[in-house]
């Protein structure tokens, strides 16, 4: 009898939320979300510097910094291989593993190291670089400006 | 008898508007995130590399500079806010931006590029080109750290 009475007292207006269907549709929600999106990996970066010029001439104590050239050659059409000139001098070996090893005998705090190459040279390798010279603790990287037509390497 | 009448009628929250409105803004936020999440997204392939810093707060760009590898779009390889330009439409939409680009103390911010692994350098070198046309003397090049 108890329970009656709980039960009139219910239908006088009151009502209950229907948790059943609403927790199936969040979960629904929930898994077509994660099916659709896509996991990214953290991205994280490089610092580069810019070359000054004529017009925009760079701050005065980038001059007092011991510069280092690296430059880039593709040895293929397709780019998949590279070689690796530090100063002018070809590295040989797996080229950017002794890039690294140079520059960490190096004093990188005291470099400024300058990226040079073939205009189609693949942007994977320039990220080599910059991570041989992070390694190193670099001071300064900059990347050279491109070539013009009438320039010749 | 008054005080009787007006204790039987209880005030309650009604729940289901509430669900509906969380509902709704569930899907208004899912949706802005899309929105933003474009201008990092322009179908390419980070490089990847062991020594990458990881992007700090501070150093949050409001350009962002994506260039695609040159299977995707030779001719218009710069992806910038959803629009695809060539290096003279990049110059020209640089400059047409500086005075909003630039921060509260007067300075340029840092520009991020993001390069696919299979662009190419000169496409970077005439970004930066186009970057020291308004002044921007620092970037960060984008990539995906390693895990050894």
């Amino acid at each position: 009898m108890k329970g009656m009475v709980y039960r009139k007292r219910l239908g006088k207006g009151r009502y209950t939320l229907q948790m059943a269907p609403m927790v199936d549709v969040v979960f629904l929600l929930l898994i077509f979300f994660l099916v659709a999106s896509k996991i990214q990996p953290a991205e994280a970066a490089f610092k580069a510097d810019l070359p000054g010029d004529g017009r925009h001439p760079r701050p005065p104590e980038v001059s007092r910094l011991e510069l280092v050239r690296v430059h880039l050659r593709n040895l293929d059409v397709a780019g998949e291989t590279v070689e690796v000139s530090l100063n002018g001098e070809v590295l040989g070996g797996d080229p950017f593993r002794t890039l690294t090893s140079r520059l960490l005998a190096a004093d990188g705090s005291n470099m400024r190291l300058v990226i040079d190459g073939d205009p189609d040279v693949k942007v994977t390798f320039i990220a080599t670089v910059l991570d041989a010279a992070s390694a190193a603790r670099v001071k300064q990287v900059v990347f050279r400006e491109p070539r013009r037509d009438a320039e010749t390497r | 008898m008054l005080l009787k009448r007006v204790a039987e009628k209880r005030p309650e929250i009604n729940i289901i508007p509430m669900v509906d409105v969380v509902f709704q803004l569930i899907i208004f936020f899912l949706v802005a995130t899309q929105v933003k999440k474009n201008e990092t997204d322009a179908e390419l392939e980070l490089p990847t590399a062991r020594t990458p810093e990881e992007i700090k707060k501070d150093e949050e760009t409001p350009l962002i500079i994506n260039v695609v590898k040159p299977e995707v779009d030779k001719v218009r390889p710069y992806v910038v806010m959803g629009n695809r330009f060539n290096i003279d439409e990049l110059k020209k939409f640089l400059k047409n931006r500086k005075a909003s680009l630039r921060l509260k103390g007067g300075d340029m911010p840092i520009l991020r590029i993001r390069a696919d692994k299979d662009s190419q350098f000169k496409e970077i070198q005439e970004a930066l080109i186009a970057c020291r046309d308004i002044e921007i003397w620092k970037i960060r090049l984008s990539a995906i750290k390693k895990k050894d």
